[in-house]
C-alpha cells in the first residue's frame, strides 16, 4: 500500500470506527461525510486515488437514493454497458475487495457462510453474498454478467437476482473466438440492448453509445502510456496500487468522462514520479510480475516483505490492456470483440502467451502466481503456468492464499515462501 | 426395525435375477470388454458429452469414473480442484488410461476447462477435444451449439479418419433413446413403489450403460427390465430418500442409506437420473435436434437457469414421494455449491428434511458420512 493509501484508510477506520464503515456502505449520507474527512489527506498526494474515493462515494450514494436504475455488473462486464444506457453500475466484486480492506469481511463472509455459502467458494462472493445479505448494498434494479473467467460470475449473480427478485442477463461468452462466436454475443448483446429497454424504460441511442466508446478508446489511450511508463527503472508504480483503486476504475468506469479523468490523473501521478525518479522501494533489485486479478485486501505484509527484500511488483497482469479499440459507430460489434479477446479465455496457452509478453515487456525477475483458495480458474492453471515459465527461464512462485478472506492467510508461511523465492532469484 | 429386512427382500431378489448378476460381473472389468469390442475408445467425463456422435462416428465412448483411491494428480492440479477432476487426471498420468485412443471434455465448469489443459500437458491420450456448451438455450444458443457439434463431428472424422453421414447420428439417437426409454421405466417402477431395488444397483445400472459398449449393455438391459416388470416384491415402508447433487463416485453412499434403514428412491445425479432423464426428439436435422437436447434437458447445476434443476428436484420429491434428501456435493464443485442456499430455501418451505454432504474423494469418506447418515435416517424415521 503506498503511503497516501495508507493515511486514508487509516484515517476511515481510525476516525470512523468498523460499525460506521458499516453504515458508510450502507447510507450514502454517512459517506458524504467519509469523503468530507478523507479528502484532504489524500488531495495533495495523488489526485487519482482521491477521484477514485469520490467515485465510490457518490456512486454508493446515487445508488441508494435511486437516482437512477442500478444495474449490478460483474467486473469483466464491460463497463461502457452501464454507461451507455445511463444506469448507476455497481460492482460487488470491487466493493468486496474495498470490504476486506477496510477490515469487514470476516463479517460479511461469516453472514454469507451462515447462509450456507461454502467455505470453499472464492471469498469475493461471499463477501458480496454478506453485503448482499447484510443490506449493504444498493439493491439492484436488474443484474448484468458475463461468463468470463469463472462459474462464480454467474452462478453468484443468479443467486443475488434470486435474493432480490430481479431479473439477471447473462452474457454467455463462447469458450473462444472463432468461427461464429462473434456473432452469436453480437445477438446476446442486441437481444440484452431489448432486455435492458424493458426493465428500465432506457434505449440504446446511437450517438450516447458512439460517445461512450469513444470515450473509451480514449482512457485505454491514456491506460496504454501508464503501462508503458511502467517499464521503467525503479517501477513508478507497485503491483499494490493497481490492484487496489487502478483496477477498481478499470473494471467500473470506462466509458465514461470520469474513467478518462481518473487515468489522466493518475499518468500525470505517474509521470511525475518518473520525473523524479521515484519508485516504490528505495533499491529495486527484483522486478516482479504479479499473476491473478487480484491480491490479498485485508491486512498483509507481503508487498513489504517483498519491499524488505528488494524486490517489486512492476506489473500485474490484472491491467494488461488485451482489447483493441472499438468502432464507436458499430458499438455491440466493438464490445463483443473487447469480450472475446480477453487473454484469460480459452485454452491456458492464451493466458501464457499474454503472460510471457508481460514478463518481456516489463523486464522481470520472476513472477508469483497467487493462488486465491477459492479461484478455481486461476489456481486450475498455476502449475502448467509454473511448469511453462520455468522452461523459458522465468522464476515463477504458486503462492497460496486468499484475497478476501483472512482466514486463509498465514503469514509465516507466505514470508517464508517469499523470502526463499527471492533467494532462489539470486 | 423391521423396515430393514424388507429393503433385503428387494436387494435379494434382484440379486437373483441372472441377467442382473451378468451386468454385475461385467461391471468388473468394463475395459477388457470394451477392448474386446475392437473399437477405438473415447473417454469423457461430463454428461453434457454429445455421445451420439462418438457413438456415430464408430467409437465407443467410456465414462471415466474413478475410484476414490487414484491418485489425485497433485503436482499437476492445485489442490482446490473438485476431486473428481484431479482423480481423472492421476488416471492418465499413471499410464492407467492409455487404452483410449481420445478424449472429449466439455465446457461445463472451470474444472473441466483446465482439465483439457492439463490434460493436453501432462497426459498422453492421442485425440483430445474440447466441446463448447452455452450455459443459456435460448434459440441463438441452440444455433451457436449446432455450429459447435458441426466442428466436433469434423474433428472426430479427421482424427479418426471416419465419415459421419445424417443417417448415423440418427441411429445413434435412436439407440440411445432406447437406453433412456429403459432406465425411465426401471425408475417409474420405483415411483410406483412395484420394484424394490437398492439404490446402488439402480447406479450400478446406470454406470453400465456410461461405461460398457452401448450396444450390447442394452440388450442386457432391456431384458431385466422385462424381468424385473414381472417380478415386483412388495412395496416398503421406509422413509424414502432422495439423493441429488454432482456425482456420486462411488454408489455406496446409497448404499449407507439403506444400511441405515432407507431407501433411495430416486436420485438428481449426472451418474444417475441426469444422464437419461428426456429422451432426444428426432429432428430432420439430427445435429439441431441434438443441440437443443442437450441445451434443454433438465439442466446441471452448470447452467445458467438453475431454477429449472430445482423446479425438478420438487417435482421428484412429490413424484417419488420423498420424505428427506440428501445433497451431496464434490469439493470445489462451485456450481453445485452455489445451488446450496437455493435448495435448502426450496426443501425448507415445502418442510422437506434434508442433509447436506460433500466429499473430498478419499478412500475415508464413507466412514466420515456414515454416521451423519445415520442419525439423518433415525430423525426421518421419527418424522415418516
Ligand atoms: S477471484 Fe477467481 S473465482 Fe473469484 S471472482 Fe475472480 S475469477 Fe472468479
Ligand atoms: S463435479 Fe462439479 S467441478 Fe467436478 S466436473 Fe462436475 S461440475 Fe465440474
Amino acid at each position: 500500500m503506498t503511503f497516501s493509501e495508507t493515511i486514508m484508510l487509516e484515517r476511515i477506520k481510525t476516525e470512523l470506527g468498523p460499525r460506521v464503515i458499516r453504515g458508510l456502505l450502507r447510507s450514502g449520507f454517512a459517506m458524504e461525510s467519509a469523503k468530507g474527512a478523507a479528502k484532504w489527506s489524500y488531495r495533495r498526494e495523488n489526485r487519482a486515488f482521491g477521484l477514485w474515493l469520490d467515485f465510490l462515494f457518490d456512486t454508493m450514494k446515487r445508488g441508494f437514493r435511486k437516482e437512477r436504475p442500478v444495474v449490478w455488473i460483474s467486473a469483466f462486464t464491460p463497463s461502457e454497458i452501464p454507461h451507455a444506457f445511463d444506469l448507476e453500475p455497481i460492482l460487488p466484486e470491487v466493493i468486496a475487495s474495498l470490504a476486506a480492506h477496510i477490515g469487514v469481511s470476516e463479517h460479511t463472509i461469516s453472514i454469507a457462510e451462515q447462509n450456507l455459502y461454502s467455505m470453499d467458494l472464492c471469498s469475493f462472493y461471499r463477501c458480496g453474498a454478506g453485503l448482499a445479505l447484510g443490506g449493504y448494498l444498493p439493491k439492484p434494479d436488474l443484474i448484468i454478467s458475463t461468463s468470463h473467467l469463472c462459474d462464480g460470475a454467474h452462478r453468484f449473480f443468479h443467486n443475488m437476482s434470486q435474493l432480490f427478485g430481479c431479473d439477471h442477463y447473462l452474457i454467455d461468452l463462447p469458450y473462444e473466438n472463432g468461427g461464429r462466436a462473434h456473432t452469436y454475443v453480437i445477438d446476446e448483446l442486441n437481444d440484452l440492448a431489448d432486455f435492458i429497454g424493458k426493465r428500465t424504460g432506457r434505449h440504446l441511442d446511437d450517438e450516447r453509445a458512439a460517445g461512450v466508446l469513444e470515450l473509451s478508446n480514449r482512457t485505454r489511450g491514456i491506460m496504454l502510456e501508464i503501462n508503458e511508463l511502467r517499464r521503467g527503472v525503479p517501477s513508478p508504480l507497485s503491483g499494490s496500487e493497481g490492484m487496489s483503486y487502478v483496477l477498481g476504475m478499470n473494471f467500473s468506469t470506462l466509458g465514461s468522462q470520469l474513467g478518462l479523468a481518473f487515468f489522466r490523473a493518475l499518468h500525470g501521478v505517474i509521470q511525475e514520479r518518473v520525473n523524479r525518479v521515484e519508485g516504490i522501494i528505495e533499491e529495486e533489485r527484483y522486478r516482479l510480475l504479479w499473476l491473478h486479478h487480484i491480491r490479498p485486501y485485508y491486512p498483509n505484509i507481503i508487498f513489504d516483505i517483498l519491499g524488505g527484500l528488494g524486490a517489486v511488483v512492476s506489473f500485474e497482469e490484472a491491467n494488461h490492456i488485451y482489447w483493441e479499440p472499438m468502432d464507436p459507430r458499430h458499438p455491440l460489434e466493438g464490445l463483443a470483440s473487447k469480450m472475446l479477446s480477453n487473454f484469460g479465455c480459452g485454452p491456458i496457452e492464451h493466458r501464457v502467451e499474454a503472460i510471457l509478453e508481460m514478463a518481456r515487456k516489463y523486464r522481470v525477475n520472476g513472477a508469483i502466481h497467487f493462488s486465491h483458495w477459492g479461484c478455481r480458474q486461476s489456481c486450475g492453471g498455476s502449475y502448467m503456468i509454473r511448469d511453462v515459465m520455468k522452461e523459458r527461464g522465468i522464476p515463477t512462485l504458486v503462492l497460496d492464499g486468499d484475497g478476501a478472506d483472512i482466514r486463509n492467510y498465514s503469514e509465516g508461511q507466505t514470508r517464508t515462501r517469499l523470502e526463499a523465492f527471492i533467494e532462489m532469484l539470486g | 426395525m423391521g423396515g430393514v429386512s424388507r429393503r433385503s427382500r428387494g436387494a435379494e431378489f434382484i440379486r437373483k435375477v441372472a441377467t442382473f448378476s451378468r451386468i454385475e460381473g461385467l461391471l468388473k472389468d468394463p475395459i477388457g470388454i470394451l477392448k474386446n469390442a475392437h473399437k477405438p475408445i473415447m473417454g469423457w467425463l461430463c454428461c453434457y458429452t454429445p455421445l451420439e456422435i462418438i457413438l456415430a462416428a464408430g467409437i465407443a465412448p467410456h465414462r471415466i469414473i474413478p475410484e476414490a483411491t487414484s491418485d489425485m494428480a497433485d503436482s499437476y492440479l492445485h489442490s482446490n480442484f473438485c476431486p473428481y477432476i484431479r482423480s481423472s487426471l492421476g488416471k492418465a498420468t499413471k499410464g492407467d488410461l492409455d487404452f483410449m485412443e481420445g478424449l472429449v471434455l466439455v465446457n461445463s465448469c472451470d474444472g473441466l476447462r483446465r482439465l483439457y489443459d492439463a490434460w493436453r500437458l501432462y497426459a498422453k491420450t492421442p485425440h483430445v477435444y474440447l466441446v463448447d456448451l452455452p450455459r443459456v438455450s435460448t434459440d441463438v444458443a441452440v444455433g451457436h451449439f449446432r455450429e459447435t457439434l458441426i466442428r466436433f463431428k469434423g474433428q472426430l472424422e479427421e482424427g479418426f479418419g471416419v465419415s459421419i453421414f445424417e443417417g448415423d447420428i440418427e441411429e445413434a439417437i435412436s439407440l440411445s433413446n432406447r437406453g433412456r426409454r429403459l432406465f425411465k421405466e426401471l425408475y417409474n417402477l420405483r415411483k410406483a413403489h412395484k420394484l424394490s431395488i437398492s439404490g446402488s444397483q439402480v447406479l450400478d445400472l446406470v454406470k453400465g450403460d456410461m461405461v460398457l459398449p452401448k450396444d450390447h449393455y442394452l440388450g442386457l438391459l432391456q431384458k431385466l427390465v422385462g424381468e424385473l416388470r414381472d417380478g415386483a416384491v412388495p412395496r416398503t415402508n421406509l422413509p424414502r430418500v432422495m439423493i441429488t447433487g454432482s456425482l456420486l463416485e462411488d454408489p455406496g453412499i446409497a448404499d449407507l442409506v439403506e444400511k441405515a434403514g432407507g431407501e433411495v428412491a430416486c436420485d438428481d445425479l449426472c451418474t444417475g437420473s441426469r444422464y437419461f432423464w428426456e429422451c432426444i426428439e428426432q429432428d430432420d436435422d439430427p445435429i439441431l435436434a441434438l443441440s437443443r437436447h442437450y441445451l434443454s434437458k433438465i439442466p446441471c447445476a452448470r447452467m445458467m437457469d438453475s431454477n429449472r434443476r430445482l423446479d425438478h428436484v420438487m417435482d421428484l420429491v412429490v413424484d417419488f414421494e420423498v420424505h428427506g434428501v440428501i445433497c451431496y456435493t464434490l469439493k470445489f464443485c462451485d456450481t453445485f455449491l452455489y445451488d446450496i442456499p437455493l435448495l435448502k430455501k426450496r426443501l425448507d418451505d415445502q418442510g422437506i428434511p434434508s442433509l447436506f454432504l460433500d466429499s473430498d474423494y478419499t478412500p475415508g469418506t464413507m466412514g466420515r458420512l456414515k454416521t451423519r447418515i445415520e442419525a439423518f435416517l433415525e430423525m426421518l424415521r421419527e418424522h415418516v
